[in-house]
């Protein structure tokens, strides 16, 4: 199980490079040829004297290990997805979404015709990640996400840490396969698949005073807005903070995100977090 | 008559893990030419313990390890280049070209500061996706030694995104934890 830190290192990963090429078929028979033979081991020949039967050969390593990649933003959703408009600009393609809410075989069928053997799936997301893409590749010997592919930001000003975009850009070229999701606004109750902190920018508490305010207090706050806590977590210095159902009214919110299709779960204390860090919080909010 | 044995398994161990190996040393290595040195030495080392190399998935780790002295190796010094794989180094050469930059942003910023060692642990389980048993095989060390520096690099990253401004809540609640714990 990955955590949400190593979740941000696995997108940092460089590309992997060209994979089993011809050079690389070159450099084995090069090895195998020109590079002293191998050397028999103590323990190799002893094993050979014993007669024991050889190591067996090592089988296709799997990848199974690896499907961390991207798990905050992969899932097994596949509800209809966007209308699409692909054209060819020189060495790209470029895909603009123009409908999130269209039937999806249109544009996979559209895909395919411009030969890309791309996957598009609309995850359910918090209001701050609607419309956010994530473009991801299992070929290779780990998924990694696909820097290749260059996201279109929308003009006008754009405050969320992973950019507003509005469609991707495909090298012409591309002859992998990829999947990639696209966020849709979550159904009430409907688990969020790629979400956020929820006062960040077009989430439900940005630029609403609620620090160090009780969880009584910001239950109203929530309610105003069409918002229901679903849990409660717990700083227990542990490694992993502890998810409660519930936390007595007086105590202190220090933070939430979006949980589920209007459903919230929120940071708590029992002591107050300083006042100065809170407004500190606010302010870096620019509202 | 097939090959002689160590050719046929020299060659299961290379079809089997080059695309790992090669993702795992073009990954920590800036030029083609350092990337083709790093992967020529590692099989050719491969080749000639052919029969100290384990079976199966360990396989992978004793040639991360091996690549990961050689690295360590190639970072300290310049090292020749090899005759071999002029062909790869080619391919490599051209394939960097076409690499498109990673755009820079606060994780990768704040990543890119943090110490080598820190930045290896993470990216074995990050890039690779390795567990704390298959990291102890390659880096050499106990698990519990992997276990606590792991976390501490998982902390140290946490600390520097929230100093980044880079509101960990986004990344959920585990993040915040480490953030916090390590303040």
């Amino acid at each position: 199980m990955s955590t949400d830190i190593d979740q941000i290192v696995t997108r940092l990963a460089p590309p992997a490079g060209p994979g089993l090429s011809e050079g690389a078929h070159d450099l084995m028979n090069e090895i195998m040829t020109l590079s002293a033979a191998p050397e028999q081991s103590r323990v190799s020949r002893v094993r050979a004297a014993l007669g024991r039967k050889r190591i067996t050969l090592p089988g296709i390593a799997t990848v199974a290990a690896a499907a961390l990649a991207a798990a905050w933003f992969l899932g097994p959703a596949a509800q209809p997805a966007a209308a699409l408009d692909i054209r060819r600009e020189g060495d790209h393609y470029v895909i603009e979404v123009k409908d999130l809410y269209a039937d999806p075989g249109k544009y996979q069928e559209q895909l395919r015709a411009a030969g890309l053997n791309i996957s598009l799936r609309v995850i359910p997301s918090s209001p701050g990640s609607v419309g956010q893409i994530f473009p991801t590749t299992e070929d290779g010997p780990e998924p990694r996400y696909l820097t290749e592919f260059e996201q279109i930001q929308g003009t006008g000003t754009c405050r969320k840490v992973d950019g507003c975009p509005i469609g991707i850009k495909i090298p012409a070229s591309f002859r992998g396969t990829a999947d990639i999701t696209l966020g849709r606004e979550a159904r009430p109750g409907e688990e969020v698949q790629s979400g956020g902190p929820f006062d960040a920018p077009d989430e439900p508490m940005n630029c609403v005073p609620y620090l160090n305010k009780s969880v009584a207090e910001v239950r109203g706050l929530l309610a105003q807005r069409g918002w229901a806590i679903n849990e409660y977590v717990i700083e227990t210095g542990q490694e992993e903070p502890e998810v409660r159902a519930s936390v007595p009214d007086g105590w202190y919110v220090t933070g939430g995100y979006v949980s589920h299709g209007g459903k919230v779960g929120l940071f708590t204390d029992s002591e107050p977090m300083p006042q100065e860090e809170a407004d500190a919080r606010l302010a870096r909010q620019n509202c | 008559m097939g090959p002689p044995e160590p050719r046929r398994r020299f060659e299961a161990l290379y079809l089997t893990h080059y695309p790992a190996v090669a993702a795992y040393v073009t990954r920590r290595t800036t030029s083609p030419d350092d990337a083709a040195d790093v992967i020529s030495e590692t099989f050719t080392t491969a080749w000639r313990r052919i029969d100290d190399i384990p079976s199966g998935d360990e396989a992978r780790w004793w040639l991360y390890g091996t690549a990961r002295r050689i690295l360590a190796n190639h970072h300290r010094a310049e090292s020749r280049r090899e005759a071999l794989g002029l062909r790869l180094r080619a391919e490599l050469a051209i394939w960097a070209e076409s690499r498109p930059d990673q755009a820079p942003d606060v994780a990768r910023e704040a990543f890119t500061q943090l110490s080598e060692p820190d930045r290896e642990l993470l990216s074995l389980v990050g890039w690779e996706g390795l567990g704390i048993a298959e990291i102890a095989k390659v880096v050499g060390a106990s698990r519990g030694a992997v276990r606590l520096r792991l976390h501490r690099a998982r902390k140290r990253l946490a600390a520097a995104l929230a100093q980044a401004d880079l509101d960990l809540t986004r990344y959920g609640p585990r993040a915040v934890a480490l953030a916090k714990e390590s303040q």
